[in-house]
């Protein structure tokens, strides 16, 4: 009988929020798809993938595309050494574990603006002249303001491991070094992969620092794909911008079916 | 605690030992009396804090009643509360602050040029001071002779009308110059066949002053032009409270409280002095009226509260739908109203609707996603998000030139239309134009022997001028400056030309462009420049105002400006050299009423509503008929005849300004960065024209 209550309750759970999910964010998609296949928002006839083919041959559009995967790629690099260690360090030290992890924190909660301030003192952020620091003032500041979390998350994930894994290795001699790499981490690796996504998601809207840091045309190494969108939306080009959302999706999707078909294949084994 | 509750417990503790001996109070009475003397006491002293709470409260919150006032705009409602002056536009969320410690007395905004006048009190005495909603001020404001017992304040600029006690009597009416301080000029008004003593409420508006006595219940029509009688005072008692009403076939109406309860809002015909009932009642006693230009609002300062009815319904009139004027508080008051009225001829049933909307990029969001309420819109350059041509490429405003009667009207008017012109589509109507020009100062040219020009001057001359300069100041002690205030004036002028939002293009890797840069880090070798950001504090909002040895000042003027010099230009016969910013009146192409938004757009672009507008600030537009005889209440001054001439030739001949620095939205202090390393050399002129090339293109090849 609870049973049945239980899964009446879910059906029901499932009913209301199913008209919220489809308001807020499959009707959203889906005039972001007619918007895709139109000349313009004022002029919406149907002209097929022309929008697509106008990203495709646009030199700007591809440039912060590469750039978007170039500095992407350099964060998720750094972002994610950053973390391994963070997480090592303070795993090492567990008392430092509380005070650590608010420091870590901490950058999250100030707003980006306050922190521009000091990155415009500390690097030369004019991309009009030739020796600017543009591309180390942007990454640094993402990195100073969102590897934190991940890094504190990991931490907290290696400390909530039985400690039998730990006093395992150690009877069997393995190093601190190698206890991490070959215990903790591959047992921590969901949490690792967690760190990965926040970093993505917030690499995504890494557009508030840029145009913090540079206004709304920074140099070319830093344009990205987020300059374009935005800049297209202010000249009123909507067309534009969701045919960038909608290539996004795609390349979204297409990663993570890669990767769940990895994940598949590697449960298959 | 209660005493019986305290006597029965008592009785019951002390039960046997409580003999009544010789008449002395038993131990329990002397325990209750005790106890119970304790407990009236301890409840005595709970109560007085209580008390005094509570009378705190009632102080405070009457105080707060008393010192809250509520004005209505155009735009938006100021609120007077707690020493603070907040203003809350009619889009906003909340409202802000834009004076502290300020003791008001009495308040009303002009919904001419939509700035809020106020009495203060201060320790010197009264002041009437005016304010913008931005926290700008037209002047320090004036004193008010001390006899005044203010009750309340109208304005309809340029006068203010104040209604008093004084010692020759009370509820009398004045009127007041808004800035002069002349208190000999204080007007009581005094008409034949009126009293001006014991009114009770007034009104007033651009044409009219009306005041109610309700001892006398007559209620009188004054011209806000000669302060006589426009009709016999008519009679009607019982009523309190008036605001501004309409206008209808040579009928006054006003709205006015009746004296019953509870009070019902009335219409009153201020000539034959009938009343009609509206059917809006009102309980509360302390509601007042005000109004903006469509809508009456029954305000209530002690719940905080305004209830909004539109003077159209009230009327009786039926409203078919909206048109709507974004910003069109830029335009003048008599231009709008007459553009209206032309408008209504032909579309009576359909109400136009002033809406300010402070962001552009909340009209570029509203437009694209084909919300109501945008049909003509007024864009302004200086703040715009996108060019306006960039917004005619995308087809989210209309090529006006389509509207036959546009059509018809451009040949009354001067070539004024450059600006708004891509490749031969006329995208906005011009509203205002803010010239570029150089004031002179004609001292420093007599003493290094230079002839101010008199009509066009190239630029080549100009380069002979700065070598004139370097030889004076080679020559002798006392330097001067060539140029002050906006010293990059002919690489703006070039970039401007040179830059085409429509077609997509910019050229500024040219011979033509590196010279004039070669010729900017020239001057300022040689100390001939003084740009804004090196003025003294004073010189910088002052456009009249030149450094003492400096010859040129680049800034915007307005025609009254003296020793006005028309800028160098590259060619005699560049038909568009002059730089200008712009306020321009846009038709959004998809509005849902086409045909009314021509129509409107017709009406404001016809030369009888052109009439109307202020010569002062404008130049003269129509090439035959004057502009309004009328003076511009911001502007008094005398227009000298040779500044008009330039004026009015430089109107023919401008250009949309659309520098590379302002065009991509960069910070402003990163482009000064890039000009100061041009010019102390360690930029080459090659690299500054090359970077700025290549941010114009990514701005506009996207």
């Amino acid at each position: 009988m609870g049973r049945i209550r239980s899964r009446y309750g879910t059906g029901i759970a499932g009913w209301v929020v199913l008209p919220g999910f489809g308001v807020c964010s499959l009707l959203p998609l889906a005039m972001t798809f007619g918007y895709a296949f139109i000349h313009t928002a004022f002029e919406p006839r149907f002209v097929g993938l022309e929008n697509f083919r106008y990203l495709a041959l646009n030199r700007y559009f591809l440039l912060g595309s590469i750039n978007l995967l170039r500095i992407g790629g350099i964060i998720l690099l750094i972002g994610m050494t950053l973390i391994l260690v963070t997480g090592f360090l303070l795993d090492q030290h567990p008392r430092m574990m509380r005070t650590g992890i608010a420091i870590l924190v901490l950058p999250l909660l100030i707003p980006s603006v306050s922190a521009v301030t000091i990155w415009k003192a500390v690097f030369r952020t004019n991309t009009l002249l030739e020796n600017s620091d543009a591309q180390v003032a942007l990454i640094t500041l993402f990195l100073w303001k969102n590897a934190g979390i991940g890094g504190a998350l990991f931490a907290v994930a290696l400390r909530r491991l039985p400690s039998e894994l730990r006093d395992a290795a150690a009877l069997d001699g393995a190093g601190v070094l190698r206890t991490f790499l070959f215990v903790l981490l591959p047992n921590a690796i969901g949490f690792l992969f967690l760190a990965l996504v926040l970093l993505v998601m917030f690499f995504l809207r890494i557009f508030k620092e840029s145009y913090l840091l540079f206004g709304q045309y920074p140099s070319r190494d830093v344009y990205l794909l987020q300059n374009y969108m935005n800049n297209q939306y202010l000249k009123m080009n909507f067309q534009y911008v969701a045919a960038s959302a909608i290539l996004i999706i795609v390349a979204a999707l297409v990663i993570y079916g890669f990767c769940f078909l990895v994940i598949r294949k590697k449960e298959a084994k | 605690m209660n005493e019986e509750r305290i006597r029965e417990r008592v009785v019951r503790s002390v039960d046997g030992t409580n003999q009544n001996l010789q008449g002395e109070p038993t131990l329990a009475e002397k325990i209750i009396r005790h106890d119970v003397s304790q407990s009236s006491c301890m409840a005595r002293r709970k109560l007085v804090p209580l008390l005094a709470a509570a009378i705190l409260t009632v102080v405070v919150t009457a105080v707060a009643l008393l010192s809250r006032q509520s004005a209505v705009g155009r735009y938006g409602t100021w609120i007077y509360e707690n020493s603070c002056l907040m203003y809350q536009g009619a889009e906003e969320k909340a409202p802000r602050t834009v004076l502290e410690d300020v003791t008001i007395l009495a308040m009303d905004e002009d919904l001419i040029t939509n700035t809020l006048y106020y009495i203060s009190r201060e320790s010197d005495g009264m002041h009437l001071h005016n304010i913008t909603s931005d926290g700008f001020s037209h002047g320090d404001g004036r004193m008010i002779n001390a006899k005044y017992q203010v009750l309340d304040l109208k304005v309809s600029s340029p006068n203010a009308y104040i209604l008093a006690n004084t010692s020759t009597g009370s509820g009398q009416l004045y009127r007041l110059d808004t800035f002069t301080d002349a208190l000999a000029k204080d007007e009581p008004l005094e008409t034949e066949g009126w009293e001006n003593q014991g009114i009770t409420a007034f009104a007033v508006d651009a044409n009219s002053i009306y005041a109610y006595c309700a001892e006398s219940g007559k209620l009188a029509v004054l011209s806000a032009y000669d302060r006589k009688l426009k009709y016999e005072p008519s009679t009607i008692f019982g009523l309190s409270c008036l605001e501004v009403g309409y206008q209808e076939n040579g009928m006054e109406y006003v709205f006015a409280f009746s004296n019953q309860s509870p009070a019902r809002l009335l219409l009153v015909n201020v000539k034959t002095g009938e009343k009609m009932d509206t059917g809006e009642t009102v309980a509360s006693a302390d509601v007042h009226l005000d109004r903006d230009e469509n809508t009456l609002y029954l305000i209530s300062e002690g719940e905080g509260r305004m209830k909004p009815l539109r003077i159209r319904s009230l009327s009786g009139k039926q409203t078919l739908h909206d048109l709507t004027i974004v910003n069109g508080f830029i335009l003048e008051d008599a231009y709008l109203r007459k553009g209206i009225e032309l408008f209504n001829e032909k579309y009576p049933d359909v109400e136009v609707i002033l809406r300010e909307v402070e962001d552009d990029r909340t009209i570029a969001t509203e437009l694209m996603a084909g919300e109501d309420g945008i049909d003509l819109f007024l864009y302004r350059s200086i703040a715009e998000v996108v060019p306006g041509a960039m917004l005619l490429k995308n087809g989210a405003i209309a090529d006006i030139k389509t509207i036959p009667e546009v059509q018809a009207s451009l040949p009354a008017y001067r070539e004024i239309w450059n600006p708004v012109v891509a490749h031969g589509k006329m995208y906005g109507w011009p509203i205002h134009r803010f010239l570029f020009l150089w004031k002179v100062n004609p001292a420093i040219a007599g003493k290094i022997g230079w002839e101010v020009p008199k009509d066009q001057w190239t630029i080549g001359d100009f380069e002979q001028l700065v070598d004139l300069a370097i030889t004076w100041n080679e020559s002798h002690e006392e330097q001067i400056t060539l140029l002050c205030n906006e010293t990059n004036y002919l690489l703006k002028q070039y970039e401007s030309t040179h830059i085409d939002p429509y077609a997509g293009t910019v050229d500024l890797m040219t011979e033509e462009y590196l010279h004039l840069l070669r010729l900017q880090k020239k001057m300022a070798d040689h100390h001939l420049l003084l740009p804004y950001q090196e003025m003294d504090q004073s010189l910088k909002t002052h456009a009249s105002l030149l450094p003492s040895n400096t010859l040129f000042r680049a800034d915007h003027y307005l025609i009254s400006e003296e020793d006005i010099i028309l800028p160098p230009v590259p060619s005699l016969e560049d038909p568009y050299p002059y730089l200008c910013q712009e306020y321009d009146l846009y038709m959004n192409e998809n509005t849902p009423y086409p045909e009314e938004t021509a129509w409107m757009m017709a009406c404001l672009t016809s030369v009888e509503a052109a009439t109307q507008r202020y010569y002062e600030n404008t130049g003269q537009w129509l090439r035959d008929q004057p502009l309004s005889s009328g003076t511009d209440p911001m502007f008094f001054n005398e227009i000298p005849p040779d500044t008009e001439l330039k004026y009015n030739y430089a109107l023919e001949h401008l250009t949309r300004l659309q520098d590379a620095q302002t065009y991509d939205g960069r910070p402003y202090q990163d482009w000064l960065e890039l000009l100061d390393a041009m010019l102390s050399g360690t930029v080459t002129p090659e690299a500054y024209a090359g970077t700025m090339q290549e941010r114009v293109e990514m701005a506009l090849g996207e």
